[in-house]
């Protein structure tokens, strides 16, 4: 593969990425490998693009304040820890693992298929949810009304994150999907601040697990500087349409995804056996 | 009914910010590392050269060394570079940010906690 083709590839990856909240790199890395690459090289140099896929689509969450800046520093506590554990797990572990982390860590997106009860304001949100403040509104452009919410269960909320970050930092991913599903069914964060919200914290919990691959002669120059050029671009024109999507639209696009990931996976297990 | 842009400026604004302009400083000095590399007729992935892989010990002493201009390397590689480390240092930023406008608020428990995220990483990237 050239340099030429792995950018307008990227492009590709980042659009789709950046609206799903998925990120690219669960795309990027098996077609990665399927070229060649060795998958630790692969790993370590997705997880730098996904710092300027998530930072570049953030901006504009952070600034039409769909995502929630108070739930994504809370929550990063736990994602950075997470990361750092995972990737220096992925720098000395054997590559035959990695595969199968890959393949299983994609399964677990399927979790969040149970469909989210809508968010009840009804009820009082749990001590410490209430004393770290974790709540918020925003402006939701398709339903044309400012939504006001409030987070529930943060410490268990904030181990489903520590799971998150381990694997984003050992599989060199932006872990999204798993991000999503906790916020939206442990946190109870509506789907939209969810999703902008994960993008946010993808951008800390990469540079945790960044810091880590830094100089372990993993971090390939060819591989991302294209990368992060092409996710970053394609996530920006994604992050400006998530908030005149609506919700469902959202939620068949990131289905249709996972299942294209894991068949992919799936297929790739088969074929190494 | 509140939209985007109504309420007073908040953290959101600044961290806005703070990461759209590294981001867009660190592609555009990524994109000129491409070009160069490029044209200098190396369209091709490169896995096997040793000067394409990132190198040295810690963060903080190897963006001093792009700095003061102490790293050798080509001029395509070395935009490269230092186009990874601005990004890099674009979220670490983001938190050092947040802990002083939390700090200006007075809101302790989040200074607490972006502090923590701040600590943590500052260690990391000076480790590895």
């Amino acid at each position: 593969m050239n340099i030429i083709t792995l950018g307008v590839l990227a492009v590709a990856v980042g659009f789709l990425g950046s609206l799903t909240g998925l990120g690219g790199a669960s795309i990027l890395i098996p077609v990665l490998v399927l070229f060649g690459v060795p998958v630790k090289v692969a790993i370590a140099s997705s997880m730098v693009s996904i710092i300027a896929t998530s930072s570049g689509s953030a901006s504009s969450y952070v600034r039409e304040r769909i995502a929630n800046v108070r739930v994504a520093m809370f929550l990063e506590v736990f994602t950075i820890s997470g990361a750092i554990i995972g990737a220096s797990i992925t720098t000395f572990i054997h590559a035959t693992y990695l595969y199968f982390f890959f393949a299983a860590f994609l399964l677990t997106s399927f979790l969040s298929l149970r469909k989210q009860k809508s968010v009840q304001v009804s009820r009082e949100p749990d001590k410490i949810s209430s004393w770290l403040n974790l709540q918020g509104s925003y402006f939701d452009e398709a339903e044309r009304k400012s939504i006001n919410y409030r987070a529930y269960n943060a410490i268990t909320g904030g181990i489903g994150m520590l799971v998150a970050g381990l694997a984003a930092g050992m599989l060199g991913i932006g872990a999204g999907a798993f991000k999503v599903t906790v916020q939206e069914n442990i946190l109870r964060l509506p789907p939209k601040v969810s999703s902008a919200t994960s993008n946010f914290i993808i951008g800390m919990t990469a540079l945790a697990a960044t810091s880590v691959y830094l100089f372990s002669g993993l971090l390939n120059l060819t591989l991302m500087a294209p990368m992060a050029v092409g996710t970053t671009v394609g996530a920006l024109i994604g992050g400006r349409i998530l908030n005149r999507l609506n919700s469902r639209v959202l939620r068949v696009l990131f289905f249709a995804i996972i299942i294209f990931l894991t068949g992919q996976m799936l297929y790739k297990g088969v074929m190494s056996l | 009914m509140s939209k985007p842009g109504d309420q007073i400026s908040g953290p959101e604004s600044v961290i806005s910010y703070i990461l759209i302009i590294g981001v867009v400083a660190s592609l555009v000095l990524i994109i000129a590392g491409l070009i160069l590399y490029c044209l200098q007729g190396n369209l091709d992935i490169q896995l096997e050269k040793p000067e394409v892989y990132i190198q040295g010990n810690d963060f903080f002493t190897f963006l001093g060394g792009l700095l003061t201009g102490s790293f050798q390397t080509s001029k395509a590689l070395y935009f490269m570079t230092l186009g990874i480390a601005v990004l890099i240092l674009t979220p670490f930023i983001r938190v050092l940010a947040s802990v002083l406008y939390f700090g200006v608020i007075r809101d302790a428990k989040y200074v607490v906690i972006t502090l923590f995220v701040l600590i943590v990483l500052t260690i990391s990237l000076s480790l590895h």
